[in-house]
């Protein structure tokens, strides 16, 4: 489903350019659930932001249903990305669009009916627990509801991988809980899904593949791990 | 959040038969477009403005221009050369000359024979107001008037010829006086002839030059709210819209302000005609403007809209390209 072979990522920076990511290689299979833990700067978000084809590797190559993402044309990776839902540290919601139109925005892309549309958004926004800030603008959210926000944008067109960037970072320890269990459902009905969090309870308590970034390398990725640092 | 519920997820869905794909895709780039303008009141305002600015001149170009071509056409219909008989000037020895004249050239469009008599009722009727010309008419108590010959002439060199043959000495014991003040008035006209196409030339190199600053101006308002949208764009691409699908709607966003302007323009343009369509008659020696304007409004119109929405539409291009490449 998914590989990482070699890559290395630097980013230009002065006074000396900064190593994100080093030697790292790594695969994961269809349906798979994958924790991503770290401390901050080990290089998880530079990893995901590889994976959706925002940053291009120094080094390396990432692939994606063995097509290597950054040798695509615009459109390609275009394609790739419907098939990936993310959801971001910072959220990336569509500020302009209402939370109803931030979640049908997705589906309009890959050509959902209007029908299918309303329907979806308004059982996802349910499962959310947002149906009543259906007309709300993202600012005028709270930071736990932005973040259900962006869970419930990366889950509603039912992608083939979810990637969760500190997904659970704004919510309570219930709805923290809620997130996760969403997404063992969806990596139930077949997704894969790969969440990187630096929370330890929500990691030891999924009992699934973790792999462990420190300073931009891997330094351990097991089968049922366990929050190592 | 309740994770009952959640086989929606994988639920059957319809996607849009790919021949109506193309269809709903413009429908949803109009819709976000029309969400765009109309939600961002202010850029709204802004860029409608400028287009406004851009259709008053457009509009401003066509109505000079008509009104030049039809003054030039009104002027050149006016007496060329004015031939004064003398009073005991025999009508069969003036209708001769006027023969005589028209086999001159086949330049000389029209001469027109205007008697003692009608050259009486015409300045009599030219002056029905005028209390001073009818007492001294009353008080000269014969008509004071001449018979006359007027001639019309596609060019002014024949005048010469019609001169030269007036000359001649069986003419010219007939012949009072010629008027050549009508010379001036071809002068004239000529002038205003080169004036418009002159004005052609210049109004379009004038619009090219107000196109590009519209297109400089509007792709920096549209930039300017690019660079709090990068974010937005950036977020789009992420979850997978094409260039197409992201630009489309900024695109429309455009030909919504063009619409609006010339919409504006056009609709207080009428206004105004309606209202000073008079005045602006008796100016332009009885050019009905607002009858010039109903009558080639669609064509006003699209010319308008036309150069607004292609401007838009390069403005978005030219603000965007950098913001799609993420």
């Amino acid at each position: 489903m998914l590989k990482f072979q070699a890559v290395t990522k630097i980013y230009s920076s002065k006074p000396e350019p900064i190593i994100a990511l080093q030697n790292v290689s790594f695969a994961v299979s269809p349906g798979e659930f994958i924790c991503l833990v770290g401390k901050s700067g080990a290089g998880k978000t530079t990893l995901i932001k590889l994976l959706t084809g925002y940053e291009k590797p120094t080094e390396g190559g990432v692939f994606f249903k063995n097509t290597n993402i950054h040798e695509l044309p615009s459109s390609g990776l275009q394609k790739i990305r419907r098939k990936i839902g993310v959801v971001h540290q910072d959220y990336k919601l569509l500020q302009s669009k209402t939370v109803f139109e931030n979640l049908s925005y997705i589906m309009q892309v890959i050509g959902i009916s209007d029908t299918d549309i309303k329907r979806d958004v308004a059982q996802v926004l349910d499962i959310v627990g947002l149906e009543s800030r259906t007309c709300s603008f993202p600012n005028e959210l709270s930071g736990g509801e932005k973040q259900r926000l962006a869970v419930a944008r990366a889950l509603i067109h039912r992608p083939d991988m979810v990637v969760a960037d500190e997904p659970t970072g704004n919510l309570d320890l219930y709805n923290a809980y809620e997130v996760i269990s969403l997404f063992k459902k969806i990596s139930e009905l077949g997704a894969t899904v790969i969440l990187a969090t630096h929370n330890r309870e929500i990691v030891d308590s999924l009992k699934k593949r973790v792999i462990t970034l420190d300073q931009g390398r891997i330094i351990s990725d097991e089968k049922d791990g366990r929050f190592i640092l | 959040m309740k994770l009952k519920g959640t086989e929606c997820l994988a639920t059957a869905r319809h996607s849009v038969p790919f021949k109506n794909l193309m269809f709903i895709k413009i429908k949803r780039i109009l819709k976000f477009g029309w969400q765009s303008f109309s939600r961002n009141k202010g850029l709204s305002f802004q860029v409608v403005f400028i287009m406004a600015v851009a259709s008053f001149f457009i509009l401003g170009f066509f109505m000079i221009w008509q009104s030049g071509v039809f003054l030039a056409d009104t002027l050149g219909k006016k007496v060329d050369i004015s031939i004064y008989f003398k009073r005991d000037a025999g009508e069969q020895d003036i209708l001769r000359i006027k023969d005589d004249i028209l086999l001159l050239s086949d330049n000389i469009k029209n001469i027109e024979y205007v008697s003692k008599e009608n050259a009486l009722a015409l300045f009599t009727a030219e002056h029905q107001d005028d209390e001073f010309y009818l007492t001294a008419l009353q008080e000269v108590q014969e008509n004071p008037l001449l018979p006359a010959l007027n001639v019309y002439s596609n060019d002014p060199a024949y005048y010469e010829k019609i001169t030269e043959f007036l000359a001649s000495p069986e003419n010219q014991s007939k012949v009072e006086r010629i008027s050549y003040n009508q010379l001036k008035n071809r002068q004239a006209i000529s002038r205003l002839r080169e004036m418009i196409n002159g004005f052609k030339i210049f109004g379009i190199i004038f619009l090219g030059l107000l196109g590009l600053l519209v297109i400089i101006i509007t792709a920096n308002i549209i930039r300017l709210t690019f660079i709090v949208l990068k974010e937005e764009v950036s977020a789009m691409k992420l979850v997978g819209a094409d260039n197409w699908f992201v630009r489309g709607p900024f695109i429309a966003q455009t030909a919504f302000y063009g619409l609006f302007a010339v919409i504006v323009i056009d609709g207080l343009a009428m206004l105004a005609l309606y209202f000073l369509n008079s005045k602006i008659k008796a100016w332009l020696l009885s050019f009905d403007l607002l009858r010039y304007f109903l009558s080639n409004f669609l064509l006003i119109f699209g010319v308008q809209l036309g150069f607004v929405v292609i401007l838009g539409f390069l403005a978005t291009l030219l603000a965007m390209r950098k913001h799609l490449r993420t």
